[in-house]
Parts: C-alpha cells; structure tokens; sequence
C-alpha cells in the first residue's frame, strides 16, 4: 500500500516545488530537458515492470534513473555541437522502450507471466 | 528473514519516492517554460510566430509580476500605517520611512496644495520658439514650489523626484521618464496658501511668464483641499552603476 502512496505523495512534492520556485531554463536547453524527462519517463515504466516481474533492484534504479537522464541530456547536447540531431534519436529509442515497457506491465497484469524484451511480434 | 524483507521494502520506497519527486520537478519546469512558449523539442528553425507568441507570454508575465509588486507594496503601506496607528517605538521609525518615502517619490501622495496649468500659446501671434512651453518654464514653477516647501510636485501624471530631469525633446517635454505634450498641469502638495503665494509673487515664475508676452496660457494657481500626485514611475530597464554604500 504504501509503496504506491509514498511516491505519489513525493511526485506532487517534486511538481509543486517545480511551480512553485519559479526555475526557467533558457530557450536553447529546453530540449534536453525534454529528452532528460523522456528517459525519466523510460526508467519509471521500465521500474514498475521490473517491480511486477520481481527483479526490481533500487540501485539499478536509482542510478539507472540519474544516468539514463543525465546521459541523454549529454548526448543531445553534444549532438547539438556536432550537428547531429542526437535529441531524435533519443525521442525514437526512448519511444520504442517506453511503448515495450508497456506492454510488457500490461501483459504482466493480465496474465502474470513475462513476454521476451526484444520480440515485437509478441508486444502488443 | 522478515527483518531483511522489511528492509528492502523500505529501500525500495526510498527510491521511488525519490525517484518520483525528481521526475516531478522536472515535469513541472519544463510545463511551466511550454506555457510561457518556445520550450519545445525540435527548436532547430527560427520560427517568428513561436517567437512572437512567446514574447507576448513573457510580457503578460511581466504585466502580472508588476501587478503583483503593487499590489504587495500596498499591503507593506497598509501595514506601516497600522505600526503608526499603534504607536511604539516601530510607529517613530515608521514616520520617518513614509516620510523618506514622499521625498524619494515612490508611493502616491494626497492632500491640500495648489494647482496651475500652463498651455500654450498661438501661432499668429508671436514666433514659432516663443508659443510653445519650453523646459525652462516647467522647471522654474517647479523649482519656486518645491523652494515654497512643497512636499511633492507633478506636472501632470510624471512626479517630480530627486532624479528627474526635466528636458525639451522636440514639441514635447521630456519629465522623468514620460514625454509629456500641453496642457501642462502642474500640481504640488504643501501649504497651499504660501505655494500660491509664492507663484503669484511679482517677479515670480508666473509673472516671469506672463509679462513675457509670448501668448503661453496660464492659468491662475487654485488652492485645493484634496490633491492626488501619483508615485514615481520607474522606466522599465533597472537602473545602472550604483550602490547603496
């Protein structure tokens, strides 16, 4: 019970700080805040599958988030150096495990049984 | 066993618990700088109507902040007037703020004084530099109220403080930060008996003006119960170089 009532409590903590101090990020480092929250995005859905096929591990976790974030951020960023649109790549990658990820939590839901991580044919 | 289970429960809390307040306040910032405009992801192309929607988010941003700050700066006089209402050692102190703040010019003020508008003059009459109120009018009424012991003065909304010039800029008078064309109303707040006066001394401003014969319409200076001068308003670019020592 509290596993689901604790960090819901703490997700609008973090969206009220975020409104309520007033932080703007300059116009040309939006975008790898967006990207940064699509990876953000990917290891939340990828920990609640992890957590429904019981191999969930908060160090995996938790570095995997600050990583994933952070990486992508960096790689975009760099990528705008380059000239290499990185932030699309970022978009398509992070999509497709987004979209994997849930169906893999809705398959486990529904028949509590795994489906094998890269076999498309079985996602959806 | 059980004791190792409640641990790792409770590791796990932990870190979705962070986990979800970071990707909150990540969420929320990037909500917050969409709906001010231009926080999108594919930011490659200089869009003009992007741009120009997100100057007018940021104006009307500005436009609320502004509001906000009146709005609290009435709040702070309200509160100061209630210290001097309830006496004390703060309600001395609180005295001598409003009255700094009068001299400075930046809240409004309201009493008796007195009040004269200048406009001017026509052209068929006299030549063209002579019709028309100059700076130099403007500065030597204002400068023969505040030697009166005017406590604050305005030509018509512009409050004249310590750091406004008063300057012609073509047909127009520059005051402060405002451009400011005729009639020109002049209005001060202080004994009212002794600025009017002061203005209708021969020799005066007033009669300087009048015997000059340059055809300016001025009006005689009226004694009011109730004056109203606005508070300074300051340009929008804050000011440069100097600090408080």
């Amino acid at each position: 019970m509290w596993i689901f009532v604790v960090p819901a409590f703490g997700l609008f903590i973090g969206l009220g700080i975020g409104l309520a101090v007033n932080v703007h990020l300059p116009v040309q480092y939006s975008a790898y805040l967006s990207v940064a929250i699509l990876a953000a995005l990917d290891t939340v859905f990828g920990g609640i599958r992890a957590m429904l096929e019981h191999k969930f591990d908060e160090r995996v976790f938790l570095t995997g988030f600050f990583s994933n974030t952070l990486l992508a951020a960096l790689l975009a960023f760099i990528g705008s150096w380059l000239g290499i649109d990185l932030t699309l790549a970022a978009v398509v990658a992070f999509g497709v495990r987004i979209f994997n990820n849930l169906a893999s939590i809705r398959h486990l839901l529904l028949f509590r049984k795994k489906i094998p991580f890269h076999d498309s044919s079985n996602s959806c | 066993m059980k004791m190792s289970d409640t641990r790792a429960a409770k590791r796990k809390l932990i870190a979705w618990t962070v986990v979800c307040t970071v990707f909150g306040a990540m969420m929320s910032i990037q909500y917050h700088d969409v709906v001010l405009g231009g926080a999108a992801l594919w930011s490659g192309l200089p869009d003009v109507a992007s741009v120009y929607a997100r100057v007018a988010a940021v104006r009307a941003y500005n436009q609320e902040l502004y509001q906000k700050a009146h709005h609290m700066n009435q709040q702070i006089l309200q509160l100061q007037n209630q210290a001097i209402a309830q006496g004390g050692q703060m309600a001395d102190i609180e005295r001598q703020l409003r009255a700094a703040r009068i001299l400075a010019g930046t809240v409004p003020v309201v009493g008796p004084g007195v009040q004269v508008t200048i406009s001017d003059g026509k052209m068929d009459k006299v030549a063209m530099a002579q019709f028309i109120t100059h700076d130099w009018d403007l500065r030597s009424v204002v400068n023969e109220l505040f030697a009166a012991g005017a406590d604050a003065v305005a030509i018509n909304q512009a409050r004249v403080t310590a750091t406004t010039g008063i300057f012609c800029v073509g047909p127009v008078v520059r005051v402060g930060a405002m451009h400011l064309g005729p009639p020109f109303v002049i209005r001060a707040i202080g004994p009212s008996g002794v600025l009017r006066a002061a203005l209708n001394l021969p020799g005066g401003p007033l009669d300087l003006l009048r015997s000059q014969n340059r055809g300016l319409t001025i009006s005689a200076p009226i004694e009011e119960r109730v004056i109203k001068i606005p508070a300074y308003e300051a340009p929008l670019t804050p000011l440069s170089g100097g600090e408080t020592p």
